[in-house]
């Protein structure tokens, strides 16, 4: 018997990941984070930059700077971008750092999916923005004047950049199924020994409530769009009464994934609150298994009730009335999460970093929103708020708290785990406030132009409504801008500052805080026991 | 991954026995499956009653990925290779390729740990003697393969 120990070329070859290699080929779970992360600040800046548009045409009645079709180009893609690449990816971003961290895993299940999923989503953003310029082109066709609900009979009229449109939303969903059975078979398999399910992070239980609700929803609107290119191009009539179809079903198609949409964009943020608050009001989270009981309450009713967004359409009043019900019924799950923050708050040895901050301002923003929304849920009074700018107003104050607020949250948190380096603190609470208070200038004035009854979607407003449009753009240039601020300070961060302990805050809690700040390049690969 | 050690006194033989750490049987992997079939198939099944029978081939195809993605894992979670080190023989079983258990003479073997110069890859710890070698300890992290290459040599040379 003998032992040898021989190069590693020798018997075998492999090429070490280096320069755009290691990117394009990364199957490292976190480098495709900080894909994902970098690939989301850019499309919220393209995103952002669009709602900035629109606020300055909105800056004064009359037609200023944008035609119908091309303001409602806007409002199209200002949705579509924000919410699948910005919102969506900047959550797996965070993911795809935190999971294997949090649950003691090497890496994720399936590394090479990993990859793929990150880089379908650059394809599928080409085609988006594609969808918004050709029409400018000859023979570019009309305009996407649909909104991010395209739905038909218009979008069965509007010209070829509705197929590109209905493409990148393909793209987008392959991406999210691929990401999601990822994400549900690492968390299910991969834990460290030890820990049971009601042991796992909160954060890891929000996306595994994400991944199944995507899995559930996507390949309903993947066939309602491509019922709707069928409409289009092969001569069917899903959605054309004029052939016996109905354009109400894709309405159903719709909401049936865009209800629990809203779900997939809050449940992460929420999940890095129930990270955020413990740590910096250093006591544990209150009522943890009352908060997956309500997380998984609000997926199974917030699948069942997506029709609260067609009160209009003219549906019988039984159906009516069960969708009202259950709309009302999520406010509990809702209610419960909200008062176990509070309750973990309650008599803690707070501080205010900006992670805080930004939760502390999730709490009460978002409550705000998800009040506005049991008022939209009752029937009566939404067939007064339904298309005006009340709903514009409630779904930003329940998207921009709950979705990007927390992951704002997110990134200050574990900015100094990602990058080794503390951020600036007192840059960090500018931001918070400049970005805080031009919110709440640009949006808390639009539900009393939608009480008084300024439509949504529609270019020009009457007289009466232009003090309240001022206001809000004003705020509007002021919550923009101040996202340059965010830029500036995580690039600063990433180029250096004061380095980060292991245990970056003190409060903080957890597996990944147990590794060094930055973490190796392979973390766990002697996986950790959980007591 | 687990690195279990036994020695079994009665046949004067050690025993090392390689798996990875898993959560889920592979009972609970098919009714995880099922659980996602009838959850996805029901959604479908629904819309395809009010016309909309073109979700049917997406949700199909999204079962089938789900299927694949969570064979493979279990697959992969369920690997285990066990190793025999009797007085004269090494035997190496796989129980992912059941049919070939490969027994090697203690008095030829070679045990070869292959390092990646650059550090960004795994070493590989091959195992074998006439020009025949497996490879052994494939899903081990680096501590533990080295653990392993130890072991087998001390068990070889003592056994």
């Amino acid at each position: 018997m003998s032992t040898t120990t021989l190069t590693h070329d020798e018997a075998h070859h492999h090429e070490a990941p280096k320069g755009w290699r290691r990117w394009l080929f990364s199957t490292n779970h976190k480098d495709i984070g900080t894909l994902y992360l970098l690939f989301a600040l850019v499309m919220l800046f393209l995103g952002g930059a669009s709602a900035m548009l629109i606020r300055l045409e909105l800056f004064q009645p009359g037609i200023q700077l944008l035609d119908p079709d091309l303001y409602n180009n806007l409002v199209t893609n200002h949705a579509l971008i924000m919410i699948f690449g910005g919102v969506m990816p900047a959550a797996a971003g965070l993911a795809n750092w935190m999971i294997p961290m949090m649950i003691g895993a090497p890496d994720m299940a399936l590394p090479r999916l990993n990859n793929l999923s990150f880089w379908i989503l650059p394809a599928a953003a080409t085609m988006l923005i594609l969808s918004f310029v050709i029409p400018f082109f000859p023979g570019g066709g009309t305009q996407i004047n649909t909104g991010w609900t395209i739905y038909p009979p218009l979008s069965l009229q509007v010209g070829m950049s509705m197929d590109f449109l209905i493409f990148a939303i393909h793209l987008l969903g392959i991406s999210s199924v691929l990401a999601s059975i990822n994400i549900i078979v690492t968390l299910l398999n991969m834990r460290a020994p030890g820990m049971t399910l009601m042991k796992m992070p909160m954060f890891c239980w929000t996306w595994l409530v994400t991944a199944f609700l995507l899995i559930l929803v996507i390949p309903v609107l993947a066939g309602g769009v491509t019922m709707l290119l069928f409409d289009r191009h092969f001569g069917t009539s899903f959605f054309d009464a004029a052939g016996g179809g109905d354009p109400v079903l894709f309405q159903h198609l719709f909401w049936f994934f865009g209800h629990p949409e809203v779900y997939i964009l809050l449940l992460p943020s929420i999940g890095v609150l129930a990270h955020v608050i413990p740590a910096f009001a250093r006591k544990p989270l209150f009522g943890y298994k009352s908060m997956v009981g309500a997380m998984l309450a609000v997926a199974t009713i917030g699948m069942v009730v997506w029709a609260h967004h067609q009160y209009t359409v003219g549906m019988s009043l039984g159906a009516v009335t069960y969708f009202m019900i259950g709309t009302i019924l999520i406010s509990i799950p809702v209610g419960l999460m909200v008062f176990n923050f509070i309750a973990t708050i309650w008599r803690g040895a707070m501080t205010f970093e900006t992670p805080m901050l930004f939760a502390v301002g999730i709490v009460l923003m978002f409550t705000f929103g998800g009040l506005s929304g049991v008022m939209l849920a009752v029937v009566p009074a939404d067939m007064q708020y339904h298309d005006s700018m009340f709903v514009v107003a409630h779904f930003h104050y329940v998207l921009m708290p709950g979705a990007v607020f927390g992951l704002f949250a997110g990134v200050f948190y574990w900015l100094p785990k990602w990058t080794g380096h503390m951020y600036d603190e007192k840059l960090g609470k500018l931001f918070f406030w400049t970005n805080v208070i031009g919110f709440n200038i640009t949006f808390f004035p639009q539900h009393f132009l939608g009480l008084a009854g300024m439509p949504r979607r529609i270019v020009d407003y009457n007289m009466m409504f232009t003090e309240f449009n001022v206001v809000s753009s004003i705020g509007a240039m002021i919550f923009g801008l101040s996202h340059l601020l965010l830029l500036y300070i995580v690039i600063k961060t990433i180029r250096g500052g004061k380095k980060a302990e292991s245990r970056a805050w003190e409060g903080a809690k957890g597996l990944e805080w147990e590794l060094d700040s930055p973490p190796a390049f392979h973390t766990w690969t002697v996986a950790p026991q959980i007591k | 991954m687990v690195l279990r050690a036994n020695q079994n006194s009665d046949a004067d033989e050690a025993v090392l026995i390689i798996q990875p750490n898993r959560n889920l049987t592979w009972n609970q992997s098919k009714w995880l499956f099922l659980f996602f079939a009838f959850s996805i198939g029901l959604v479908g099944t629904y819309f395809y009653s009010l016309g909309a029978w073109l979700i049917l081939p997406f949700t199909g195809l999204e079962i089938v990925i789900v299927g694949i993605a969570i064979y493979c894992q279990s697959c992969c979670a369920h690997s285990q290779q066990v190793i025999r080190i009797d007085e004269t023989h090494v035997r190496i079983r796989d129980n992912q390729n059941a049919q070939a258990e490969k027994c090697f003479h203690k008095a030829w073997l070679k045990i070869i740990q292959n390092q990646d110069p650059k550090g960004w890859y795994p070493s590989r710890l091959l195992i074998g003697s006439h020009g025949e070698y497996i490879e052994i300890g494939k899903n081990l992290v680096e501590e533990e393969r080295e653990m392993l290459a130890n072991n087998l040599r001390s068990a070889i040379e003592g056994a």
